[in-house]
């Protein structure tokens, strides 16, 4: 190997374009993941972080004198204040999820969890701390490319077509190797125990009563080849997430056996959210393409739940009904609507679409009649369209906007 | 929001055209990449601890401090809680314990949780005396209930030795020893 052939293989490593669709995913799965941590812990805000919190901030400052990331010491120390954090907290977590501003809601979300964990660190697990550290990661990491209200905005305003644009993946990278680094890491710690070489770790892991969740059958539990299987199953488990992992022929296989050490010590140890907030990174390893395989399948396997097709006609030449056109087909992720040029002679014969259930229902985007018409157009595609399914409900009472060819109106 | 079934009317690369913007992000993956192993490796000594050192601050102030000895060197060989003994002003005392998971539902235990932690690993052990009396104050605070303040709280470590796995299931209950490892003379200040 030269250092030519180095300096190819870490660009290509770290710079050749790839599909964002991997970490944007990740993206909703750490909004929801810091959504469901903050909420559990809503009993507790004033406990662990208000004003007579059990670890005062005097000391936690005299005890942490170092500099980290830190707003609340410039709150008002009052329940309000304190309250107000926490719900906005909410709030951007629910943003990031969305992909609303992503850019500066994951920032906010950045800075009031470090916040949190610098105001009262003691009691913390790891999965707080990944949490923390994988956020980091997503700062620089073109996390609403896709999957976010803020790429329909961007379709909406003509600066980005259907397609999703590639990024640099250097950012999903580090994500990737802060993962693999601490399962990497956990096995090199745990190589110096000798209740893991002799393979009885998991025993005593198992009872520990001040961890215990789900029952465990004592036959499992003092069956010595069970444990010995589990404990060096770790193990192995830990370091294939931390090297193997990296194979492609392996990574999925890796990812399974992770998945089940997960599922398996969420059901006996009662960590909250750890093995959730661990397990949603491997999101990042899934590469593009097969991401957008498993969803294919999963969509054919829906389709007969989600309805009929549906067609939408526009007007290429009014710049607004063409963007519309645009934005519908990147919400329409079940593929079940056919935008069709109203100018085209398809178009202009009434029924004769190209499957037996195209034709039924048209939706001409957009026409002078309006946004009540436009907006009765979305109510009538709703059903097929997860995005606009609030307006779901309405659909039942409308029979499609009226228009004069029998097709639903929809305005600009 | 990719649609199999959509169109691929453009598919505009955003690949970095300048230089300089790559070579800052080379930059600071090389130095993340550094910083990175060596923080999460486990303690050694000499160029590692000096390199640990030279690390630490820039990790601390971004929020990357971490580590991961999970379960190790050795998962505990003993359960653990904490009791803490209220003394009121009348003379009268009561027993409090920490709040434990496995005393509660199989939701709330989800949630209590953080509590164990925090007395568990970070009251219990004689390394963080330092956090000690404000363990106790809140103790006299969530114990401010009779009517008389509390006047001492005395906190008792217990702790119950899990027996190897060739002694099989325990024959009956859990025996538990304990130990006083602090004091603290209540405030009229600590209650408010």
């Amino acid at each position: 190997m030269t250092v030519a052939s180095l300096f190819r293989k870490w660009n290509a490593f770290f710079f050749e374009p790839a599909s964002p669709t991997p970490v944007a995913l990740y993206r909703i799965l750490y909004g929801i993941m810091n959504f469901f941590n903050l909420l559990l812990l809503a009993p507790d805000w004033m406990a662990w972080y208000g004003p007579h919190a059990i670890v005062s901030m005097a000391t936690v400052q005299r005890l942490h004198p170092s500099t980290r990331v830190n707003l609340l010491p410039f709150l008002p120390q009052t329940e309000f204040a304190i309250n107000v954090f926490f719900w906005a907290f909410l709030v951007l977590c629910v943003a990031v999820t969305l992909g609303c501003m992503t850019r500066l809601s994951m920032f906010l979300l950045y800075l009031g969890l470090a916040s949190m964990q610098s105001r009262n660190p003691y009691i913390l697990n790891s999965g707080d701390t990944l949490l923390r550290v994988s956020g980091f990661f997503l700062l620089f990491a073109p996390a609403g490319a896709a999957f976010s209200v803020d790429r329909l905005i961007r379709i909406w305003r003509g600066k980005e077509g259907v397609a999703v644009p590639l990024y640099m993946p250097w950012a999903q990278r580090l994500i990737q190797i802060q993962t693999s680094l601490v399962y990497l890491t956990t096995v090199w710690w745990k190589s110096f125990g000798p209740k893991w070489v002799n393979g009885t770790s998991v025993y005593y892991a198992l009872r520990m009563r001040e961890f215990a969740r789900f029952p465990i059958p004592d036959f499992l539990v003092y069956n010595r080849y069970f444990i010995r299987a589990a404990t060096w199953g770790t193990l192995v488990t830990e370091f294939s997430a931390g090297v193997l992992i990296w194979l492609r022929d392996l990574r999925y296989y890796v990812m399974i056996a992770v998945v089940c050490l997960h599922a398996g010590i969420e059901y006996s140890m009662n960590i909250p959210m750890f093995e959730w907030i661990t397990v949603s990174t491997l999101v990042t390893f899934v590469y593009p393409e097969d991401l957008a395989r498993f969803w294919a399948r999963v969509r054919a396997w829906l389709l007969p739940l989600v309805g009929d097709m549906r067609v939408v006609l526009y007007d290429p030449l009014l710049t607004p009904s063409a963007r519309m056109a645009d934005v519908l087909r990147a919400v329409d992720i079940f593929g079940r609507l056919q935008l069709v040029d109203a100018r085209s002679p398809e178009a202009r014969a009434p029924g004769s679409g190209r499957s037996p259930s195209v034709g039924k229902r048209r939706i001409l985007v957009p026409t002078p009649g309006g946004l009540r018409s436009g907006f009765l157009a979305l109510v009538a595609i709703s059903p097929v369209v997860p995005a606009l399914w609030l307006l779901a409900p309405l659909s039942v009472f409308s029979r499609g906007g009226g228009h004069p060819s029998g097709a639903t109106s929809a305005a600009g | 929001m990719p649609s199999a079934s959509v169109p691929d009317h453009t598919n505009p690369v955003r690949s970095p055209e300048l230089t300089p913007r790559r070579a800052i992000i080379t930059g600071f993956l090389l130095f993340q990449l550094f910083a990175l192993v060596i923080t999460v490796i486990p303690p050694g000594r000499g160029l590692l601890t000096l390199a640990k050192i030279a690390v630490g601050p820039y990790m601390r102030i971004v929020g990357l401090s971490q580590s991961w000895p999970m379960f190790s060197p050795n998962p505990p060989s003993m359960d653990t809680y904490l009791q803490a003994e209220i003394h009121y002003r009348d003379g009268r005392t009561k027993q409090w314990k920490f709040p434990i998971p496995a005393d509660y539902g199989y939701f709330r235990r989800y949630t209590i949780e953080r509590y164990r932690k925090w007395a568990n690993d970070n009251v219990r052990p004689p390394s963080s005396r330092a956090v000690w009396p404000d363990a106790a104050r809140y103790v006299a605070r969530v114990n401010d209930t009779l009517g008389v303040p509390p006047d001492t709280v005395r906190l008792l470590r217990y702790w119950s030795v899990i027996s190897p796995i060739d002694s099989g299931p325990p024959k009956g209950p859990m025996t538990w020893q304990h130990a006083l490892f602090y004091t603290y003379p209540v405030k009229p200040a600590d209650l408010r």
